[in-house]
């Protein structure tokens, strides 16, 4: 396969996907190194960062998703209306944000930063596939530990964990 | 004074001491908690004279500030040591250290929502979901029935019965029950029994010492109980002291 049929074949699998695609489920689908997806991905990359295109290729951790630049969101907001994206409560961005950095952390870690108890703040996040269980604490009780998800990357517009604004 | 603010704004007692320390203009460090602790009262009567649902948390940090509150009223007792250090016994400077831990969270958040926000701007093709199911991987065993057999008397062997596991009693104070009801008597004129059994997560053993200590308090004419009817919530009046 030539590069530059594989550039396309990779861009036409992002276009119909409409989600996030993995570097690994590229490589298995084309029989490819990972160092050859990754050059295509840098090549299409490259080519939307002009004025002229309206869209951009996101990184979630291993993946990439096609998605729209910022500054297309009025014409998007207009052509699409109404268009909502919810936002999420603040008691689930506060319970996140602590799991975002604290992350293995139980639910006792969770709630005595809180102070207050975060049974359902904790069910809420790991249905939406925001959080999910990591591991278990050897201690008494063997109590799960929470991670954030490549799903939560995506909703704040993070590449990685390494991107997430320093605190202290 | 009144307060406009409704306490369910707020994501918990931590949240509404910082609000609190942020309305003095002060420092989380150079605040004394003593003095924000009749705020924080006003905004939890005020909540229960609206029959507001009042989570637990919020007494148990009322119950704090008024420890830290009669401390502060007492003479300090001279230091050993003339460099000051953090007492990790003393109840204010616990309550400080986890104000400031939890105010770089609650910071953290705000970043996280301006992130949530921007990405409001991104949009994506309709989300299809196509990906063929994860391939079925075969693992070849070369095994017969009699090497599992084997296989499965080593595992017997190596597992050794556990050792019986000692549960201790936890022993409960009918004293210290009676006094805790009288503390939160002295702050709250009618408390609910069930909120309280609920902190222990409805120990049986709890649940009976904190009876006895309800009976106890009726009989000495400290305190009074209803029930609107069989088996509901046991309410508990304050009676007031008559000189």
């Amino acid at each position: 396969m030539e590069v530059y049929e594989l550039t396309a074949a990779i861009e036409a699998i992002l276009f119909v996907n409409g989600d996030s695609v993995s570097v690994k489920q590229l490589t298995e689908l084309f029989d490819a190194d990972e160092q050859s997806i990754y050059a295509a991905i840098e090549t299409l990359q490259r080519r939307y960062e002009g004025e002229d295109s309206g869209i951009c290729l996101q990184r979630i951790a291993d993946s990439y998703q096609m998605v729209t630049k910022p500054k297309m969101a009025s014409y998007i907001q207009a052509f699409l209306r109404p268009v909502y994206k919810k936002q999420m409560s603040n008691a689930m961005l506060e319970t996140l944000t602590v799991i975002a950095y604290k992350q293995p952390v139980t639910k006792a870690e969770i709630e005595d930063i809180r102070g207050v108890n975060s049974d359902k703040v904790i069910s809420l996040l790991l249905e939406q596939g925001l959080i999910k269980a990591v591991g278990r604490l050897s201690t008494p009780g063997r109590p799960i530990q929470y991670g954030t998800t490549d799903e939560f990357l995506k909703h704040f517009g993070l590449s990685d964990l390494k991107e997430l604004p320093k605190i202290e | 004074m009144s307060y406009n603010v409704k306490l369910d704004a707020f994501e918990g007692p931590l949240d509404l001491l910082l609000y609190l320390i942020k309305q003095s203009k002060l420092e989380i460090t150079d605040i004394s908690m003593a003095d924000i602790t009749y705020q924080y009262m006003e905004y939890i009567s005020q909540a229960q004279d609206n029959n507001m649902d009042l989570t637990s948390e919020f007494l148990v940090t009322a119950a704090t500030l008024i420890e830290i509150k009669s401390r502060s009223l007492l003479p300090n007792p001279p230091k050993a040591g003339e460099d000051e250090q953090v007492d990790d016994a003393d109840p204010e400077q616990r309550l400080k250290a986890r104000l400031q831990v939890y105010s770089v969270y609650k910071e953290a958040a705000a970043h996280l929502r301006m992130m949530e926000q921007r990405q409001e701007m991104v949009f994506t093709g309709p989300v299809r979901y196509v990906s063929k199911p994860e391939p079925i991987r075969i693992i070849e065993i070369n095994a017969n029935a009699e090497d599992l057999f084997n296989c499965y008397h080593r595992l017997l062997n190596r597992i050794k019965p556990a050792a019986p596991y000692n549960v201790k009693a936890e022993a409960i104070s009918l004293n210290r029950q009676i006094n805790i009801f009288k503390r939160l008597l002295s702050l709250f004129e009618r408390i609910r029994f069930g909120r309280i059994v609920a902190r222990y997560r409805f120990d049986k053993a709890h649940v009976v010492v904190s009876f006895l200590s309800v009976l106890e308090l009726m009989k000495s004419g400290e305190a009074d109980a209803y029930q609107s009817k069989p088996f509901a919530e046991l309410i508990i009046n304050r009676i007031k002291r008559r000189r």
